[in-house]
């Protein structure tokens, strides 16, 4: 785990867990949408992640709110959020809690 | 790729309008209801109301939703955004003009508000076709889309045909120029359409498997040679065995095409991942109910002597439930359930266009469903059935109680 002197990975996807997917309910780190995290230790934070359809409409909006998320953790100053398409997503993706949990809701 | 302001402010100003268009049309067809019994398809007060619900209600959500889903399906970016708002005008005064000309039997108008008509929703069909060109990757989404924005381009050309002989009196057999307009515009398009969207929607939405290939490619290609069929029959003679035959052929073809849609439908949405029901799968399995409904009524039509089909309630009857569970049964009901889902997510880039903060929050409170919405379903649902019982004017006073909800409902989540 890369560790900076305020925050590691771990924080960052606990702040990440709390961004949802309105149409799944599943919060975007159990559904195996984020890919890379990159600290570069000066409060930089480079986050490599993809949805889980590539014209989603609402990219803007989760891209505004993965980076206010992020911003809001103590001692980051920048966030970077790129969408990847390779590998593509798809549902074995998706961690396996939360799988049973769509399965049974 | 991204909706583009554009895109979301016209995708709203159309599918608004549609919801205005609805109510309308149930509380005409309320104080028409006696058309219904007295009158066949060549009945212009009949003509006016459907294309009231067809291009006033369906096309305009169709249209629509196309600027921003066809983006998502098929990750290409509308070719001409700069006529989005100039066709949206002419395509609402045309059809203000054609519906109004067809209700009170004025050849002049409705020839007028037919070549408008023609002309404004030609303009938008090219601008989506030429968008397919850029798609990279043919699948089932892109060949069905594509198939159907054909299928709309013919079936606005017999459409124009049609509404030009109103006024210049041309002769040919009317009737089986209409039933191919029908056809083309319900199956080749709408249906068509519907079908190559709920492959891309079904998985985004639900989780779903995508269709198995030899399925897929079966379905699209029994559809396509029942409407060639169908098409092809009216060439020949009526009557003549070729005419007879040939639309039998179709008219099967079509119904097992359909039917073979349906058990894909039900396939993918029992083995989805997403188990949980919203009010959108409400809707979408009585629309699938209703159009396998449709497609026994209409194996029925093409099957049974026409003669025989007086025994069931007269051939208007048979016809007129084949019409209502095709149009609004399948096709309004899944419009409607998917309106659900669309309209909430365009509020929601609305607001974030203007605000960014609140749009996220917004959008999860829009997308849950409520149990006023069940309310507003179990009404349209009550008016269906009651229509195929030829209960129409207790099921258009129904229907439209259900519709004007709808219109508060929906706006209230965003003007």
């Amino acid at each position: 785990m890369v560790e900076t002197a305020e925050f590691n990975e771990q924080d960052v996807l606990e702040k990440l867990k709390g961004i949802i997917d309105p149409e799944l309910e599943v919060n975007i780190v159990d559904l195996g949408l984020v890919y890379k995290i990159n600290l570069n230790g000066n409060g930089g934070i480079a986050l490599d992640m993809t949805l889980t359809a590539k014209g989603c409409p609402i990219s803007n909006v989760i891209k505004y709110e993965v980076e206010e998320a992020l911003k809001s953790i103590p001692g980051v100053n920048d966030v970077t959020v790129n969408f990847v398409w390779e590998p593509e997503w798809n549902p074995s993706m998706i961690k396996s809690d939360a799988l049973k949990r769509l399965k049974t809701h | 790729m991204n909706a583009t302001d554009s895109s979301i402010e016209i995708s709203l100003k159309h599918i608004k309008t549609a919801l205005i268009f609805l109510p309308v049309f149930f509380v005409l067809m309320f104080l028409d209801s006696k058309s219904f019994n007295e009158y066949f398809f060549m009945n212009y007060k009949i003509i006016a109301l459907t294309h009231l619900f067809t291009l006033g209600f369906l096309l305009m959500v169709i249209m629509g939703a196309s600027y921003m889903l066809l983006p998502v399906a098929l990750g290409v970016k509308i070719a001409y955004e700069k006529l989005f708002f100039p066709v949206y005008y002419a395509y609402v005064i045309s059809l203000l003009l054609f519906v109004i000309g067809m209700h009170y039997l004025w050849g002049p108008m409705i020839a007028a508000g037919g070549i408008l008509l023609f002309i404004s929703v030609l303009v938008y069909n090219l601008n989506v076709l030429l968008s397919l060109k850029k798609v990279k990757k043919w699948d089932y989404s892109s060949a069905g889309i594509a198939f159907a924005y054909s299928y709309l381009f013919a079936g606005l050309a017999i459409g124009l045909y049609l509404a030009l002989s109103f006024y210049f009196k041309i002769g040919l057999n009317l009737y089986d120029i209409l039933q191919d307009h029908i056809y083309v515009m319900f199956i080749g398009f709408a249906a068509m359409l519907f079908i190559a969207v709920s492959y891309r929607l079904l998985p985004m939405f639900y989780m779903t498997k995508t269709p198995d290939n030899l399925y897929w490619k079966t379905d699209l290609t029994v559809i396509n040679a029942g409407i060639i069929a169908i098409i092809a029959s009216s060439f020949f003679g009526n009557g003549s065995d070729a005419h007879i035959y040939l639309n039998l052929a179709g008219g099967w073809l079509l119904g097992l095409g359909i039917l073979l849609y349906c058990y894909i439908f039900f396939n993918l949405m029992l083995k989805r991942l997403k188990k949980k029901f919203d009010i959108t799968t409400f809707y979408l399995f009585a629309g699938i109910v209703f159009l396998i409904l449709a497609s026994f009524a209409g194996l029925f039509i093409v099957t049974v002597p026409q003669e025989k089909l007086n025994m069931f309630g007269g051939i208007n009857g048979v016809y007129y439930v084949f019409g209502f569970l095709g149009l609004f049964g399948f096709a309004g009901m899944v419009i409607i359930g998917f309106l659900h889902k669309i309209f909430p997510f365009l509020i929601s880039l609305k607001v974030f266009e203007k605000a960014k903060k609140g749009a996220y929050g917004k959008l999860f409170s829009d997308l849950k469903t409520k149990y006023f919405e069940y309310v507003i379903f179990a009404l349209f649902l009550a008016g269906s059935i009651l229509w195929i019982f030829y209960l129409i004017q207790l099921a258009a006073a129904v229907l439209f109680a259900a519709s004007l909800l709808l219109l508060f409902h929906i706006f209230s989540m965003g003007w």
